[in-house]
């Protein structure tokens, strides 16, 4: 098994309700997968458990041969190597962008502050944000905040990226940035795993798409399989009904 | 325009009033203000100090406390519980009972000096009384930033204690600035609650000379000088708390 990332049957559960029961994926690496499913099928929740925000009921989460998710293993390392980017871009409203980049990297990965603020800049300076180094996130556009908070998040160098419905709260005219970003990151050779709504990009940069639903990937394909022609008659009323709105 | 008015009445109709000429005399001599004032303003100095030593105090216990508050760790219950009992017990009495509680009970248990003086001891209860009210603050703070804050820190790796020094606390402690500021306009006026175990401090010089020039003056020279400290103080806190109020206002309609 050479898979870069393993989701081996995992299992989560909030009290009575079993929102995960047995997913399971192997991802190459510098593949990108796309998770489409209805609203509270589990795309978040399955993020959030590989990044080990939430822990998981059963199964194994194996990064690189390593099971993450092993009771033993310190999770502040393994979220480093698991980047996370929420819907809200949960910016930290108190710092400026340059310290929301380079909080991580000089107080969890051990970085100097010059060097942290090199690659910072270098990243902002990449993804045309070089002159919002000193802003607060309360003066960017929701595109500008987005991108700073993928930023964030690839300034770890991490070797999986995780992207929760990352356009979901911006206004339409703002979503090509983000887009456009994400892309960029793909053709870099990151290995990339993100729930969404935008069945068009999915289609145009995913290598595979999974459609979550009642807790396992019911099914997954190429975006050509899955969204063209589903074999499925649940991937097929859900893509019916969203291509409908 | 009406204040204008009010102020004109009160000035033209108070001197008219019957007993004026005694009540000017024995509130507002200009002499026996003059002879008071020095004397007061330096009793006021032991005020601050019993201030300045409570402030990092109630502060540092404060946010302990309320850490504790909010914590979740099954194997901090106890602790937990522990603040939940000390917080409702300080709250639930006047400033003033537990001053004179602690401040002639603990002294009562003949410790030797200096751990006898119910000065060390009234500010013990001070800063203990205060800090409960503070531990509220703070834990309103905190538990007011949203999850997804902690959620975000935790996700690039940060250890829980980190999320809560760098992220949390930092966002809870500047909402919670302008209530802050109003309770501690309330310690620098509940300092002098001290005086009534003993310790001269402005207050109490104050009676001692009332009594020594039956003269009330040195009552109004003691308000004169809280006020000097007291007014700005609330001021800023109501020019904080606006700001703090336009702020969050902005950016809800921005979201
Ligand atoms: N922290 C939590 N506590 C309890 N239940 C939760 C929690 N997080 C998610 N859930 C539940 O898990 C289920 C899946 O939620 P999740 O957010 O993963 O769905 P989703 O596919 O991301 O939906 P959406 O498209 O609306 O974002 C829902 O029923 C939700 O109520
Ligand atoms: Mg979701």
């Amino acid at each position: 098994m050479n898979a870069h990332l393993s989701i081996r049957g995992v299992h989560k559960a909030f009290g009575r309700n079993e929102v995960l029961r047995g997913v399971s994926l192997d991802v190459p690496r510098g593949n990108v997968v796309a998770f489409i499913g209805a609203s509270g099928s589990g795309k978040s929740t399955l993020l959030r458990c590989i990044n080990l925000l939430e822990p998981i009921d059963d199964g194994e989460i194996v990064l690189d041969g390593t099971d993450i998710s092993a009771p033993g293993f310190d999770a502040n390392v393994a979220r480093r190597d698991v980047g996370l980017v929420f819907q809200n871009y949960n910016l930290f409203p108190h710092m400026n962008v340059m310290r929301n980049i380079t909080l991580a990297l000089t107080h969890a990965a051990g970085a100097e502050k010059s060097a942290a603020e090199a690659s910072a800049m270098d990243l902002l300076t990449r993804f045309g944000l070089a002159d919002k180094a000193r802003a607060y996130p309360e003066h960017l556009s929701g595109g500008q905040q987005q991108r700073v908070a993928i930023i964030r998040a690839v300034a770890l160098k991490p070797s999986v990226l995780l992207l929760d419905e990352v356009t979901a709260a911006l206004d339409p005219q703002l979503v090509g940035e983000v887009l456009d970003l994400i892309a960029e990151l793909r053709t870099s050779g990151m290995t990339m795993l993100m729930a969404t709504h935008e069945m068009s990009f999915a289609h145009s940069i995913a290598d595979t798409v999974c459609f979550l639903h009642d807790g396992t990937i019911h099914e997954s394909g190429t975006p050509q399989e899955v969204l063209d022609a589903p074999r499925e008659e649940r991937t097929r009323t859900f893509l019916a009904r969203t291509n409908r709105r | 325009m009406s204040t204008v008015a009010f102020v004109a009445l009160v000035v033209i109709l108070v001197p008219r009033m019957p007993r004026w000429d005694r009540v000017k005399q024995s509130f507002f001599s200009g002499e026996q203000f003059a002879d008071s004032f020095p004397r007061l303003l330096d009793a006021f100095v032991l005020d601050l100090k019993i201030f300045a030593w409570s402030v990092p105090v109630i502060l540092g216990f404060g946010m302990l406390v309320a850490l504790a508050r909010v914590s979740r760790n099954p194997a901090l219950f106890p602790i937990r519980a522990l603040c939940v009992i000390y917080v409702d017990l300080m709250r639930g009495v006047p400033v003033l009972l537990w001053i004179y509680l602690i401040g002639f009970g603990v002294p009562g248990l003949g410790l030797e000096r200096p751990w006898n003086s119910p000065l060390l001891w009234g500010t013990v209860a001070l800063c203990l009384t205060y800090s409960s009210y503070v531990s509220e603050v703070f834990r309103s703070g905190i538990e007011g930033v949203h999850e997804s804050q902690r959620a975000a820190a935790r996700s690039l790796g940060l250890t829980h204690g980190q999320a809560l020094r760098l992220v949390v606390i930092p966002q809870a402690v500047r909402r919670v600035i302008p209530p802050l500021m109003n309770d501690l306009v309330s310690l620098q006026k509940d300092v002098a609650l001290v005086s009534l175990i003993g310790p001269i401090e402005i207050l109490r010089q104050a009676g001692i000379d009332k009594s020594k020039f039956a003269n009330f003056t040195p009552y109004v020279v003691a308000a004169v000088i809280f006020l000097c400290i007291t007014v700005p103080l609330t001021r800023t806190a109501d020019w904080l708390l606006a700001r703090e109020r336009r702020r969050t206002g902005a950016t809800r309609v921005a979201a």
